[in-house]
């Protein structure tokens, strides 16, 4: 089995590429420890081909840029396939002068070919100069896929390792590179690439190589090196100098003139209202409005769909089995679980599905730079805007919406808040007391609970960038593609990879919370009480969510909510859109009887304070999973603690102001 | 010398200097925004600026294009 490493900047082609070259062998995961997507296919069986992500350069600032830089330092592919944008042949030519610095087998695909003028002549003098091989391809027109493949299978098999070398430059590598070899635990490394980023002061570099024995001996290497270097290349970085001069060399010899024209394309009048700087921002609500309803408005139906085939099932289930508990179990625990992880489905699926759109048009990468100037005020990055839209409907896809931010700061903090973000689920829940307590004022009321989330979302971010990330969003620089139409294949394949992931990773902490919460449910201290507890308050009361709720309820108390209402908090853990149907339980009543016995056990205030602790407190258990998911378990646990200690002041300070003014 | 920022759109300029740390300054090399580098800024309204390098377009920020010194070319 040969191992291919497919790399290029973005926007190059080469995830089309990689689709053609892969087909449909292809598995999604994630790189180790990051949560940065990786792609890997086969192809004629002996061929993986490992997709990194798109990087401009062998840097370390961004995640996808660390993933890459990672994947160089430790593994040593059979070929690296760089896929190169002919028509902008100078940019991509950096990153392929560094794959080459450290030593690569590289085969350069040089695509696009069809929309420049380079001939046959001009790539064979390419080839020379960095002697490698090129195949020119049209990823678009599927023109050169072939050869390549052809090409691929020659160079497994007949490696040509090239090593670029600067001629003033290589001693000093060569220097470091004798002193790394001293230490065995850098066995494992590529020495070469380490000890050019050492010379570029890469701090992250550095820090790997900070606490072996030789970092002493290294340090004053590096210095006296630098100090050379220094006078020689004017304080500039002398790799990056060099290969600068190396690329103006091959733009003279390949390229006839350096021309800019612009055509005043669909793509220049489209940007020229976008980028207006006073009405672009309206263009961007009705598209980010168009997102939002068709992630949420086209995938109701199906989630329905889902929800009545489980019904029917379970309920089929409790006919079949005689045995109580055991029809229990497996309707109301295993089957409710599983459609818990089953509804989301068709509601990923819309969002991969209208996210692949947008990026295909060429609108993802526009939005967030209209969005930036507006959210840097709050801390947030221009690319938080999809995932904070998204979270009014649901969190769970506006946090996954939340992986095209490459920055991991930045990521975190928008993940961290969304759950302010008051979704879809929230809204039985206040329109139940608005319309029990706040007849006359109903909209008002729940708009002044949106309005409350989101402006705690937003103060919260700028708290948490201040005193955790102490350093300001990443400023934004776009590669703006030209405006098309998406083909088909490219929204959707790979969306049923990610949703398995989702089952995978998220699903099956929302399947066992389920089960839990069944558990919680029918039993209690005495034991199995029977599936009639889901109708019946007295029985309820005897189980151990009840005992939960009634530990719990003394912390309440300054409200006056008892353990019923605490109870129905719990679980509201579940999904938030329970605390009223358990409500309903807990009190023996439905319908308007519910309207009517609320406004027993609630004043007008400590019924507005406990629609603030449901928006605030705890998302539901599948927020909960995909977080898990995206941040692991710690982020998770501190989402948990500071919104529950938000949710209850926020709601106690509303609950002491609003007693003195109406009371 | 101007800024990046400062240049109206439709003019074409070259940069000069980027007053950027390493990390910033390698991030607009390897994007192509280089020093010698002819550019034209398509848009400069208020907000984000868009500029062609070579035959690709480039969003920025303003705080991103004040740290880009440019001279401005003739017609």
């Amino acid at each position: 089995m040969y191992e291919i490493a497919l790399i290029g900047n973005p926007n190059v082609g080469k995830s089309s590429l990689f689709n053609l070259l892969t087909g449909e062998n292809v598995y999604i995961g994630n790189w180790p420890g990051v949560t940065v997507e990786k792609k890997e296919g086969y192809f004629d069986n002996n061929y993986k081909i490992i997709d990194l992500p798109g990087v401009y350069s062998l840097s370390t600032g961004a995640i996808d840029e660390k993933v890459t830089m990672e994947y160089f330092l430790k593994n040593k592919p059979d070929l690296v396939v760089n896929i190169v944008d002919a028509t902008t042949l100078d940019r991509n030519l950096y990153l392929t002068l560094q794959l080459l610095e450290m030593g690569n087998n590289l085969l350069m695909a040089l695509n696009k070919i069809d929309l420049c003028k380079l001939d046959y002549k001009k790539i064979k003098e390419l080839e020379n100069i960095l002697n490698i091989k090129i195949v020119p391809i049209s990823v678009k027109k599927k023109v050169g896929i072939e050869d390549l493949k052809k090409m691929i299978k020659e160079l497994c098999k007949n490696k040509n390792y090239v090593i670029l070398k600067y001629p003033k430059l290589e001693k000093y590598i060569e220097e470091i590179i004798d002193i790394l070899k001293e230490d065995q635990n850098l066995k494992e490394y590529n020495l070469r690439l380490l000890a050019i980023k050492l010379l570029e002061n890469d701090d992250y570099i550095i820090n790997i190589v900070k606490d072996t024995d030789i970092w002493n001996k290294l340090e004053k290497k590096l210095n006296k090196i630098n100090e050379e270097l220094k006078k020689e290349y004017n304080g500039k970085n002398p790799f990056e100098v060099e290969r600068l001069k190396l690329i103006k060399k091959i733009k003279e010899i390949v390229y006839d003139n350096n021309e800019i024209y612009v055509e005043k394309d669909l793509t220049y009048h489209i940007d020229e209202v976008l980028f207006n700087g006073y009405y672009g921002i309206l263009v961007v609500v009705p598209l980010l409005w168009m997102l939002f309803t068709f992630t949420f408005t086209a995938s109701k139906p199906f989630m329905d769909i889902i929800e009545t085939l489980i019904n029917i099932f379970s309920n089929f289930i409790k006919e079949i089995v005689t045995n109580k508990f055991l029809a229990s179990l497996l309707a109301d625990g295993i089957i409710g679980g599983v459609g818990a992880v089953l509804v989301f489905i068709p509601l990923l699926l819309f969002l991969y599905i209208g996210i692949s759109f947008y990026e295909g048009t060429g609108l993802l990468a526009r939005i967030p730079i209209l969005a930036d100037m507006y959210l840097r005020k709050f801390g947030l990055p221009g690319k938080a805007i999809i995932p904070l839209i998204l979270g009014f409907g649901c969190n769970v896809p506006a946090i996954l919406a939340a992986r095209t931010i490459e920055n991991e700061k930045d990521r975190i903090l928008t993940i961290i808040i969304n759950p302010l973000c008051s979704c879809s689920a929230r809204l039985p829940i206040y329109v139940l007391f608005a319309s029990a307590f706040f007849s006359k004022n109903q909209g008002l009321v729940i708009l002044s609970l949106y309005t409350l989330g989101i402006s705690l979302a937003l103060i919260l971010s700028k708290i948490f960038r201040i005193v955790l990330f102490k350093e300001e969003p990443e400023e934004l620089t776009y590669e703006l593609p030209n405006y098309h139409i998406p083909s088909f294949r490219e929204i959707f394949v790979n969306t049923w990879e990610r949703i398995k992931h989702f089952l995978r990773k998220a699903g099956t902490i929302i399947l066992f919370g389920s089960i839990l919460v069944w558990f919680l449910t029918v039993f209690g201290p005495s034991g199995f009480l029977g599936e009639d507890v889901f109708k019946n308050p007295e029985l309820i009361k005897m189980s151990f969510s009840a005992k939960i709720g009634e530990f719990l309820s003394v912390i309440f108390s300054p409200f006056g909510w008892g353990w019923k209402e605490t109870t129905a908090l719990f679980y509201g853990l579940m999904a938030k859109e329970l605390v009223v149907s358990s409500l309903g339980i807990l009190y023996g009543v439905s319908g308007d009887k519910l309207l009517n016995i609320l406004t027993k056990y609630f004043t007008p205030v400590s019924a507005y304070a406990y629609m603030v602790f449901t928006l605030i407190y705890v998302p539901c258990l599948a927020t909960l999973g995909v977080i898990k998911q995206e941040l692991g378990l710690k982020w998770t646990i501190f989402v948990m603690l500071y919104l529950i200690v938000l949710a209850y002041f926020v709601s106690l300070t509303i609950f002491i102001i609003g007693n003195l003014i109406f009371c | 010398m101007t800024t990046l920022a400062e240049v109206e759109s439709g003019k074409e300029v070259i940069i000069k200097e980027i007053l950027a740390g390493q990390g910033l300054r390698n991030k607009l090399l390897s994007m192509g925004l280089r020093e010698g580098e002819r550019v034209k800024v398509l848009i400069n309204n208020r907000g984000p600026i868009v500029v062609l390098v070579g035959s690709c377009r480039l969003g920025l920020g303003r705080g991103m294009a004040n740290k880009i010194l440019v001279e401005e070319l003739g017609e």
